[in-house]
């Protein structure tokens, strides 16, 4: 989200939701509004930093408003099948800006908390073709594995809200079981933030070696847990010099043969 | 364990603002045992038990689709009700993006290394410049566009083979070229040297 006021961000918030809609080829699919950055705001206060410029901070609150527009566009733009709105933030650099481990921590229980929130709202307006998750970017480049861990355990901690990480396995290996990946991440912290608690991965693949790396991730989870790590889908784009999302999808899933759930991720069409 | 059983089908609608996960056909089928797992017939799919609370909490409940207008179906919430927004959207005079500034791209993508933004409140762009994220010898723009009423969302991606890492160094700025700036021409400097021009019509570069 591009937005520097709240009105704008509501405003932004509906609009993609009714296209949304509009265009919502049958099925259940999933909406992520990625509302940026994870911050800690005041005292007691969490939300994002969005993208625009200047880069605002928007709270929960500003938030959980823009998610209930997004609810509205969607309603009135309705056409077809189910959707699922997502709470979307990232892992960037939540350490420069002065929050600690505990901060990231209640900025992923808060997340959850707010979607729950959502959840209220679409089933009192009756909504009911609409569900509510989370979602994080999780990039280990942009911010320690500790750090990271925690904005995930928040949301498990929490338990309400599926957390779908649709970030990448920067640095990783692209063999083998297990092994260092890049700014200090391992494999198995990637498949921690993947797999554990409330989480559920679309692996970024834009190249076949991307591929290559979460299938050592998943080799890593399967070797040290009772419960087998399937990758819910793959977050691809639509650009030249990139797999495209089918062949993300593919690729994921020749090496994973059975493993790979029914969703695609995409950013711009 | 889990089978495939047809391609996929993407929709074309997707942002990076708004993500847009796509699920595949309705061919597809997923068999429902996984151990340690839960049959999730709306996923058609298996899902670990430690998940289940929360991905049945992500499907919607099923049933019909309220028929009223969204406002008139959400008073019982007061406290959280929000007007349906008006198409009013902020204007962003043309900025390099501070250090601070998130980015919406992955690193795999682009390993940014500054960035431009406008708006004139109706359409948006927004470039980031950088390396590519698996060759550093590549330069890459990775452009964001909005059309924001309309909800839409389109990216492209430009290399500049050899150039290196590219980065912004003189682009439209303030509040005059709100509009034009987004069809204008931005300077760009490689680590490897090369220098050139973005032209944001074509999406072309022009080194020199």
């Amino acid at each position: 989200m591009y937005a520097t006021t709240q009105n704008s961000l509501r405003a932004e918030a509906y609009y993609h939701g009714y296209d949304f809609a509009q265009h919502h080829p049958g099925g259940y699919r999933l909406m992520v509004l990625d509302f940026g950055a994870a911050r800690k705001l005041g005292s007691s206060t969490w939300g994002s930093i969005a993208f625009g410029n200047p880069s605002t901070a928007f709270s929960n609150a500003d938030i959980l408003s823009a998610l209930q527009c997004a609810a509205d566009g969607v309603h009135n733009g309705y056409a077809a099948g189910n959707t699922i709105i997502a709470y979307g933030n990232s892992n960037y650099r939540m350490s420069n800006s002065g929050m600690s481990q505990s901060d990231a921590w209640a900025a992923g229980y808060y997340q959850s908390v707010r979607v729950k929130n959502l959840n209220d709202y679409q089933r009192a307006s009756n909504y009911n073709k609409q569900g509510a998750a989370a979602a994080s970017d999780i990039e280990p480049s942009w911010e320690s594995a500790a750090m990271s861990k925690q904005l995930v355990n928040g949301v498990s901690d929490h338990g309400w809200a599926l957390v779908y990480n649709f970030g990448s396995a920067d640095g990783c290996p692209s063999s083998g079981s297990g092994g260092a990946c890049t700014k200090g991440w391992t494999v198995a912290d990637v498949a921690y933030v993947s797999y554990h608690g409330s989480s559920v991965p679309l692996p970024e693949i834009y190249y076949t070696v991307n591929a290559d790396q979460w299938t050592v991730i998943r080799r890593w989870w399967n070797n040290t847990s009772q419960v087998p790590f399937y990758f819910w889908g793959t977050t691809s784009e639509i650009a030249p010099g990139v797999l495209t999302p089918a062949q993300s999808w593919n690729a994921l899933n020749d090496r994973n043969n059975s493993f790979v759930l029914s969703e695609l991720i995409c950013f711009g069409y | 364990m889990l089978s495939r059983s047809s391609g996929l089908q993407r929709r074309s609608a997707v942002g990076i603002g708004v993500a847009i996960v796509l699920a595949l056909s309705a061919g597809v089928a997923y068999a429902a045992s996984m151990s340690n797992g839960t049959y999730e017939p709306k996923l058609d799919a298996s899902v670990p038990n430690e998940k289940v609370a929360q991905v049945e909490h992500a499907l919607p409940p099923g049933g019909s689709e309220s028929s009223a207008p969204a406002r008139a179906s959400a008073q019982g919430l007061a406290s959280l009700e929000t007007p349906v927004p008006a198409p009013v959207f902020d204007r962003i005079p043309g900025h390099m993006l501070s250090a601070d500034t998130p980015v919406p791209v992955s690193p795999e993508l682009v390993d940014v290394e500054n960035g431009w933004l406008v708006s004139d409140g109706k359409t948006l762009v927004a470039i980031y410049a950088g390396a590519a994220g698996n060759d550093s010898t590549r330069g890459r723009f990775v452009i964001v566009r909005q059309d924001l009423a309309a909800g839409r969302q389109t990216m492209d991606v430009v290399d500049v083979p050899g150039a290196g890492a590219v980065s912004i160094t003189d682009a439209p700025k303030g509040v005059a070229v709100e509009t034009t700036a987004q069809r204008d021409r931005i300077r760009f400097r490689g680590t490897r040297g090369p220098k050139g021009d973005l032209d944001l019509v074509t999406d072309k570069p022009d080194t020199q």
